[in-house]
């Protein structure tokens, strides 16, 4: 792999899209920060009074942190796993600052190792109180730890473990915050996500929505890549067969993740009426799914307890799209993921005319009075559920 | 009385006639006996050098030669006395129309009538070595048809995979079939006349069915074979592999993989101790088992210059200790030094010798009837620069994938997924939930192995992997999509290689199992296709073994 980027001197290893978004964005990001001072980017965000008083307190206990390293954190327990690696809730010795810790384990050359320190340091500019905050990156041995803000409230994937489906109001708060994330990612940093799913949405019982473990680092994502299958897969259709990524690869991932909050289960393959039957508890001729136009030519997995990966992959590309039954949730958020699980990009929403969607401007523009907090301060306790 | 006088001086001249025509048919008989064990010879050519490769194996004894008739004159000389052979190999006898021949059993020449041309005794031959025999003398034959020290080996050779297949696996359907089906085959063989003893015809068919002639006759009785070579046996059985974990002096740690840890140590001279990790199986009464009968007998059983040679295993259930001991390697893994190591302009030569080595080491393990399962660089080992072997096969299993558990993920060995073959890629199994079914087990082949190698070629060829960092989704899908989708990005660097070549890799590579060319034909392939130089080589080499003076 080395020997070949030698041989590739451009350095194309991201996406040109990407790559070059990321170039600009850095001397973007440079430029600000050297000419706005803090106060002004957070009043420039547009955010609410208490969304930058907590922005502020994170930035006040992020100075006093000096030092990061292995001997400064203190391990108290696993918070979850996955493709990146192990996620441990952690101490900061010195000031007791209680951090989300993600460790990778990546056998490669040091110069590469420090090539993505170097890149996770853009995380340092990331200011929204819709990205999850961060403390600081560093290599022990052959292990990457990248420090990252609590969160109690875990990911919405443990969150559906717990409770099993997601009221639409509170996907809806969702919806609003994981839009806003992307767009200041996309705006203010510069990069794509390209890994949106409910195990990289974070909340806590202040009712914060944030995102976490977006593709800040191109060095990182290629050092993983090899290391790993997935059993799920929220990549976009077009993205399967070959096509660069672009941000409507990951509103198809957006909405892909609110079926599956709204429903409880991974959507692919499509639930049929039988299955939202059962789910809803009612008669079958009670389903009505929108655009129940089948694809043509496309004959659907015959067991459906098990499955092959490839076939789940397949399903993406050539099954229809999942949609929600009517009545047993609203037009408006029919519509909004119908717009997001268009197959051809071209058709599909972007993230303005996401934010213009009356589905999206209900939540955006009132408050709850903090219901979502506490929905998530009581999930923090519960087990998860048998199946 | 006169006449009397006139016959018998008559006779006497006829007589020395015969004598003499029979020496120069002798001579001819002769040198077809050459000429047949020279055929012999090469035909089990590969299972000599299996033999002679063998550092655990006694010498094969002696070849015991069937007793020299001399001619003789007059008198007839009583039955030469020979020590009984070791081992029974019987004739393959068959009507004969010799003439002017004599009986090797009862030395009476054949009386044979000149003016209706046809035969007074009924003659016998062996269709191997030669002896002829009247009708009345075949019970008196001995067992010791000619067999040579070629026909040994191979017989050896084969006793022992029949003798490990015997005691490891259940005999399929299949090959009680083939077995039933041979007997027939070899009994319509048989030609006898109508006038025959029911007790002859049935004593031939016998002498028919058990001949040299074929290996696979002899494979079919080797359970009689390995009665008579305990020596041997012994030799071959799990004692003289088995090593105490306290005879070992294991030392620094080489390298960690999802199997178990390598670590450099001592066995009567500098070895490489391989710790197998079985706790893939929750049940700790069958780790011992499996361990012995998917893992050590394949390697107790590969003797090969490029497979990494095999000293012994470690098997200590109480203390969970499992281990393979094999000879140490000095340099880096196939994989280091074509990603890793500081960029090298490769010789062409270089790339056709280390492929070719592979793939000898393939077609021998394939030949044995063992999978690799995990073929990549990284399980390829440099003795120098210019050597290889082959390590670390029959070890992978879907099941040793599964610790440590990730959510929605299966962790794999580094680039995986470009060695594995779509056949494969496709028999991973998940359940509603998203949990991989670790219990299905991955149909590994032949032809899997061989597209593994066909990514390996790719990686000596251009020196890099197939898909780089392409996401697993992508690579996955691609590869099950065939080959023309996944190779479409491929295009560009696959113009650089040579016509051949890139046919040769796109037919590793098929997506159709039963395309792929196996191991042995690409080592032909690849040696016809060796740069210009290798090849003048080849040629001196064959003209000096060709010329008569050396």
């Amino acid at each position: 792999m080395s020997s070949g980027k030698r041989r590739n001197p451009l350095g194309l290893s991201l996406p040109p899209t990407v790559n070059e978004q990321s170039e600009s964005g850095e001397a973007t990001a440079e430029e600000a920060t050297a000419t706005v001072p803090l106060e002004e980017q957070l009043k420039k965000l547009g955010l609410t009074e208490p969304q930058t008083q907590r922005l502020s307190e994170f930035l006040q206990v992020k100075e006093g942190i000096k030092e990061l390293s292995e001997d400064m954190l203190q391990t108290e327990g696993e918070l979850g796993h996955g493709n990146g690696g192990v996620v441990n809730k952690c101490v900061h010795r010195k000031t007791g600052v209680i951090m989300a810790r993600k460790l990778v384990h990546l056998e490669i050359k040091p110069s590469v190792r420090q090539q993505i320190v170097k890149e996770l340091a853009v995380l340092h500019k990331c200011n929204s109180p819709f990205i999850v905050g961060f403390y600081g990156a560093f290599v022990d041995n052959n292990d990457i730890s990248i420090c990252m803000e609590y969160m109690d409230g875990l990911s919405l994937d443990i969150v559906l473990k717990k409770v099993g489906r997601l009221p639409e109001k509170f996907v809806g708060r969702i919806s609003v915050a994981v839009v806003r994330g992307l767009t200041y990612l996309k705006d203010e940093i510069k990069i794509l996500h390209r890994d949106v799913k409910p195990s990289n949405m974070l909340v806590n019982s202040n009712g914060e929505i944030k995102l976490c473990d977006f593709g800040v680092s191109g060095m990182l994502i290629d050092s993983m890549a090899n290391s790993f299958v997935g059993t799920r897969s929220y990549m976009a259709p077009e993205r399967l067969t070959g096509s660069h990524y672009t941000i409507s690869s990951d509103i198809w991932s957006f909405g892909l993740s609110l079926v599956e909050l709204l429903i409880g289960r991974y959507p692919v393959p499509a639930p049929s009426q039988a299955e939202y039957a059962t789910m809803f508890n009612v008669a079958e001729n009670e389903i009505e799914l929108a655009d129940s136009l089948e694809e043509p030519n496309y004959h659907p997995p015959s067991n459906p307890a098990s499955m092959a990966i490839f076939e789940m992959l397949d399903y993406i590309v050539n099954g229809p799209p999942p949609t929600l039954p009517k009545r047993f949730f609203t037009d408006e958020v029919i519509g909004f993921v119908s717009k997001c699980l268009r197959k051809l990009p071209s058709e599909r929403a972007t993230l303005k005319s996401l934010t213009a969607d009356v589905f999206f401007t209900q939540y955006a523009d009132h408050d709850d009075q903090g219901e979502f907090a506490v929905f998530v301060k009581g999930t923090i306790n519960l087990p998860k559920l048998n199946p | 009385m006169s006449d009397e006088k006139k016959k018998k001086r008559g006779f006497f001249r006829y007589s020395v006639l015969t004598t003499s025509s029979f020496s120069s048919w002798r001579r001819s008989s002769t040198s077809g006996s050459i000429s047949q064990s020279s055929r012999t010879t090469s035909k089990t050519t590969t299972s000599s050098s299996v033999t002679s490769s063998n550092p655990i194996n006694a010498p094969p004894p002696t070849a015991t030669s069937s007793s020299s008739v001399l001619p003789s004159t007059s008198s007839e000389p009583p039955p030469p006395a020979s020590a009984p052979p070791r081992i029974s190999i019987y004739h393959k006898m068959v009507p004969s129309k010799s003439k002017f021949r004599q009986c090797d059993v009862c030395e009476h020449i054949f009386i044979f009538d000149f003016v209706r041309k046809q035969h007074l005794d009924d003659v016998y031959a062996c269709n191997v070595c030669g002896i002829r025999v009247h009708k009345g003398c075949l019970d008196r034959v001995k067992n010791d048809c000619k067999i040579t020290t070629q026909y040994m080996g191979g017989i050896l050779e084969n006793a022992v995979i029949q003798s490990n297949k015997k005691q490891w696996e259940k005999p399929t359907t299949a090959s009680i079939s083939k077995s039933l089906t041979t007997s027939p085959t070899c009994s319509t063989s048989t030609t006898m006349s109508p006038a025959g003893v029911e007790k002859n015809v049935h004593k031939t068919r016998k002498l028919i069915s058990m001949t040299t002639s074929t290996l696979d006759d002899v494979t079919t009785f080797n359970s009689e074979i390995n009665e008579e070579m305990d020596e041997e046996t012994v030799l071959m059985t799990w004692e003289d592999v088995t090593i105490k974990l306290t005879d070992v002096d294991v030392m620094t740690k080489i390298g960690d993989g999802r199997f178990g840890s390598v670590y450099f140590g001592g066995y009567h001279g500098n070895a490489a101790v391989r710790f197998v990790n079985m706790n893939y199986l929750s049940q700790e009464d069958r780790r011992a088992d499996v361990f012995a009968t998917e893992i050590v007998s394949a390697y107790k059983n590969s003797r090969h210059d490029h497979i990494a040679l095999f000293y012994g295993y470690v098997s200590d259930p109480v203390t969970n200790t499992y281990a393979i001991v094999t000879n140490f390697y000095q340099h880096n893994t196939l994989y280091h030094r074509i990603h890793e190591q500081l960029s090298e302009d490769f010789d062409q030569s270089w790339t056709f010798q280390i492929s070719l080595q592979i793939c000898q080491a393939m077609s021998y393990l394939h030949k044995k009837k063992i999978l690799h399962r995990d073929l990549r660089t990284k399980n390829i080992l440099l003795d120098n620069p210019n050597r290889v072997v082959v390590t670390d096969f029959a070890l992978m299993k879907l099941e040793r994938l599964e610790n440590p558990r990730r959510n929605c993920t299966l962790l794999i060995p580094n680039h995986w997924i470009d060695y594995l073959s779509p056949e494969i890629a496709g028999n991973l199994m998940i359940d509603w939930r998203g949990d991989v079914l670790f219990q299905h087990e991955l149909p590994f082949s032949q032809e899997s192995d061989v597209y593994s190698f066909g990514t390996i070629f790719f990686e000596l060829l251009l020196r890099r992997m197939p898909t780089g960092c392409d996401s697993w989704d992508q690579k996955l899908y691609a590869k099950m999509c065939g080959q023309k989708a996944a190779l479409q990005r491929l295009d560009a660097q696959l113009q650089k290689i040579d016509g051949k070549l890139h046919e040769l890799l796109l037919e590793c590579w098929s997506s159709q199992p039963e395309k792929r060319p196996s191991f042995q034909q690409i080592v032909k392939r690849i040696t016809v296709q060796m740069p210009r130089k290798e090849s003048n080589k080849q040629k001196r080499r064959s003209t000096a073994h060709e010329n008569p003076l050396f």
